[in-house]
């Protein structure tokens, strides 16, 4: 048989030709808007965090996969991926170890003791965020007003060197819509901008690489709770990490449930978690523990919206 | 098997807690310091060999039917013990090693211990097999405390109970938080075991091919 | 029924030894640990009142004055638990305050010493289950001095809250605890010296 040419493997049959590599190199080019407005807003330290915690995520994961004998993958911009969006969800501030730090964390506890891309429970780059939040929660919790500043832009309060979210929680200091929309507030590195976010998501929507399920449920789930509490849903869009982490991070292929009815599930699970938190948690925002808690019912998820097998019988009917 | 093997087995070969896994709830709570470390390990050990001893002894006279009742009954009299001696002249850190001190009566250390091998060997290799067992966890216990201290508040063998703050490695500000917190626990021990198994397992290879 | 009886006995003699030896355990140590916790208190009731070297428990005292204080069936004073009078060379120093406020992980066992020149003299944090790193620094000296030399009448918030007093980064919640252990046992001490405190006047 071996050589004829003439083995019939099982199925699938049928091959796409989209790739990982084509897919993560699609996914840095949506998060160019993003990086780039953050490095406008918050100057040179953000570039030197996003080369920074890249780097040190593809230092790791070849450091790793070498010592362990495993094929290199780096090739793959995984690794890549996971940095640069590390990068975008932490202070601009962040001391640069601590961004090394964070990145070593996210592929080697998060992704590589798992078992590898594809393997891992939780999406690396947030388990990477709530480690260095759990270990250094003064330097995560330091933020600052852009550097640079469109005069056209009204400055809205003294007290700027806070999150809208914190402002609004503990201040009831609303923030104004423009400053949200373009990213002139303080936050983390790339979150800001919603406008930059949404142009990066629309591509990666184009290119037919994330369906809208996810997000779309997450982000209405989140509109239609605030609304419901009293609370201005416009603001709570716009401001923290939703847009973010509703596009980029809860559409990890990896970490999210593949069929379309728990796609939903899951986005409106993080939307309600992400409500809950901001209303009433201990932190101003929630949307990096919202995803992990959902990463952590996919499987779940997923076994109970399993689509029936052509021809199967419903069972106990 | 001679008092030395009874000995030494419980210290790297099996043991408790890199090796059989057991007693991982105090390890994971009480490795916050060394100093912890030290005294969670030594009343442990002190229980340890003292029940094994007893049970040893008893082990001819002890009807197989009720055996677990007088294990618990021996055991829970040692850790009362060990417990009643430490609040009175260790006040602080039996504050500290709290709940867990009572707990030992159920650390599956000592029952295993009890079960599988005191109830079947002579006194000799008991007291040999406790004090190997104990001293084993109390050296896993001391070394996942020193990575806890070092890394989650910057100083090594800081000893609250006589206020001795510890030695400073860097400051404060930089220590990781994570790792005295309980999910730090939890990746340095789950961590340290994969690595003495990664050591264990090149050279068990190494042995064969040799 | 034999073998039943067999196991009983068997059970109750070593259950008997057990008891004995606890029994004698507890002889030699229960003094012990009785006098740990007051040398504790001792210990507290000094580092927070460093002026006085005699303490007498005013229990009575304060669940009187907490009974006078409520307004409209509101209870007043609710986190204080404990109220100590020190005396040196038979003249009252001060007054010394136990407050439990809820901090983040739990309540925040504080001890507040005020002098009879109505300023705060001390306070100590004798338990917490505060964030280690974090909250768990009020129980540092550094944060604790903070509060001293506070008068009588003021009202003692953290920054945040509008106040004067520098909350730990990162750890407001702890902070605010403290702060409000303080301003209690300051409002107190205030009803307390106004009423005409206990016996010797001041």
């Amino acid at each position: 048989m071996e050589g004829s040419g003439l083995i019939v493997s099982s199925s699938p049959h049928q091959h796409t030709t989209v790739s990982t590599p084509i897919i993560m190199s699609d996914v840095i080019l949506a998060l160019m808007p993003a990086s780039l407005a953050g490095v406008w807003f918050f100057g040179l330290p953000a570039l030197f965090m996003m080369a920074v915690c890249v780097g040190s995520a593809v230092i790791t994961e070849a450091a790793l996969e070498k010592l362990c004998g495993k094929p290199l993958t780096v090739r793959d911009y995984s690794a890549a991926v996971t940095g640069l969006l590390l990068a975008l969800i932490v202070p601009p501030d962040l001391p640069l170890w601590a961004g090394a730090i964070g990145s070593i964390f996210s592929i080697a506890i998060a992704k590589f003791t798992f078992g590898g891309l594809g393997q891992n429970i939780f999406n690396p780059a947030l388990i990477g965020r709530a480690f260095l939040l759990a270990s250094w929660p003064v330097f995560m919790t330091r933020w600052r007003w852009p550097i640079y500043e469109a005069a056209w832009i009204p400055r809205f309060d003294a007290l700027t060197t806070a999150t809208p979210l914190v402002l609004m929680k503990y201040m009831k200091i609303k923030a104004p819509y423009i400053n949200l929309f373009l990213g002139q507030v303080a936050g983390c590195i790339g979150e800001t901008s919603a406008l930059a976010i949404l142009v990066g998501a629309a591509y990666l929507v184009y290119r037919g690489h994330i369906s809208l399920r996810i997000p779309l449920s997450f982000v209405g789930t989140v509109a239609v709770l605030t609304a419901l509490f009293g609370q201005d849903p416009v603001f709570h869009i716009l401001s923290g990490g939703l847009l973010l982490g509703a596009f980029f991070m809860a559409t990890d292929y990896v970490t999210s449930p593949v069929t379309p009815r728990g796609q939903i599930i899951f986005g409106v699970g993080c939307g309600i978690l992400v409500t809950l938190i901001r209303l009433y948690g201990g932190y101003p925002e929630g949307v990096c523990y919202a995803i992990l808690i959902m990463n952590a019912a996919t499987a779940l998820v997923e076994r109970y919206t399993i689509p029936r097998k052509f021809g199967e019988v419903k069972k106990g009917a | 098997m001679s008092f030395k093997s009874e000995f030494s087995k419980g210290i790297i070969k099996e043991n408790p807690t890199f090796r059989m896994l057991l007693g991982m709830c105090p390890t994971l709570a009480t490795s916050l310091a060394i100093s912890n470390g030290i005294g969670m390990g030594l009343a442990a050990t002190f229980v340890l060999v003292g029940s094994n001893v007893i049970i040893s002894a008893l082990r001819k006279v002890t009807p197989e039917k009720i055996r677990i009742p007088i294990f618990v009954v021996v055991i829970a009299t040692f850790v009362t013990t060990v417990d009643l001696i430490m609040a009175a002249f260790l006040p602080d850190l039996h504050e500290v090693l709290g709940i867990f001190i009572p707990l030992i009566v159920v650390n599956c250390i000592i029952f295993a211990r009890a079960e599988a091998f005191a109830f079947q060997h002579g006194i000799v290799d008991s007291l040999a097999d406790g004090l190997g067992m104990g001293l084993g966890w109390t050296l896993a216990l001391c070394g996942l405390s020193a990575i806890r201290e070092l890394l989650g508040t910057g100083t090594l063998l800081a000893i609250p109970d006589f206020g001795f703050p510890g030695i400073r490695v860097f400051d404060q500000s930089l220590a990781a938080v994570m790792v005295i917190l309980p999910p730090g626990g939890f990746i340095t021990l789950g961590l340290l075991i994969g690595l003495l198994n990664l050591v264990a397992n090149r050279k068990n290879k190494r042995a064969q091919e040799g | 029924m034999r073998e039943v009886l067999r196991l009983g006995v068997v059970l109750l003699v070593i259950c008997a030894v057990a008891g004995a030896v606890l029994a004698f355990v507890n002889g030699i140590t229960s003094d012990r640990i009785a006098a740990q916790a007051t040398i504790k208190l001792e210990q507290a009731l000094r580092d927070v009142l460093p002026e006085a070297d005699e303490f007498r428990d005013e229990q009575e005292a304060l669940q009187e004055l907490k009974q006078e204080a409520s307004q409209e069936g509101k209870p007043r004073f609710t986190i204080t638990d404990k109220m100590y009078t020190g005396y040196s060379q038979g003249e009252r120093r001060g007054f010394a305050f136990m407050c439990s406020p809820s901090g983040y992980g739990g309540p925040i066992e504080t001890v507040v010493g005020v002098s009879s020149d109505r300023k705060v003299s001390g306070v100590s944090v004798i338990r917490h289950t505060e964030t280690p790193g974090l909250g768990a620094n009020i129980a540092n000296r550094e944060f604790q001095m903070r509060f001293v030399g506070i008068p009588v009448g003021t009202e003692v918030k953290v920054k945040k809250d509008g106040g004067d007093i520098d909350a730990i980064t990162g750890a407001t919640v702890s902070s605010r605890a403290v702060a409000n252990a303080v301003n209690e046992a300051l409002q107190v001490f205030e009803v307390v010296t106004d009423k005409g405190a206990p016996e010797n006047e001041l």
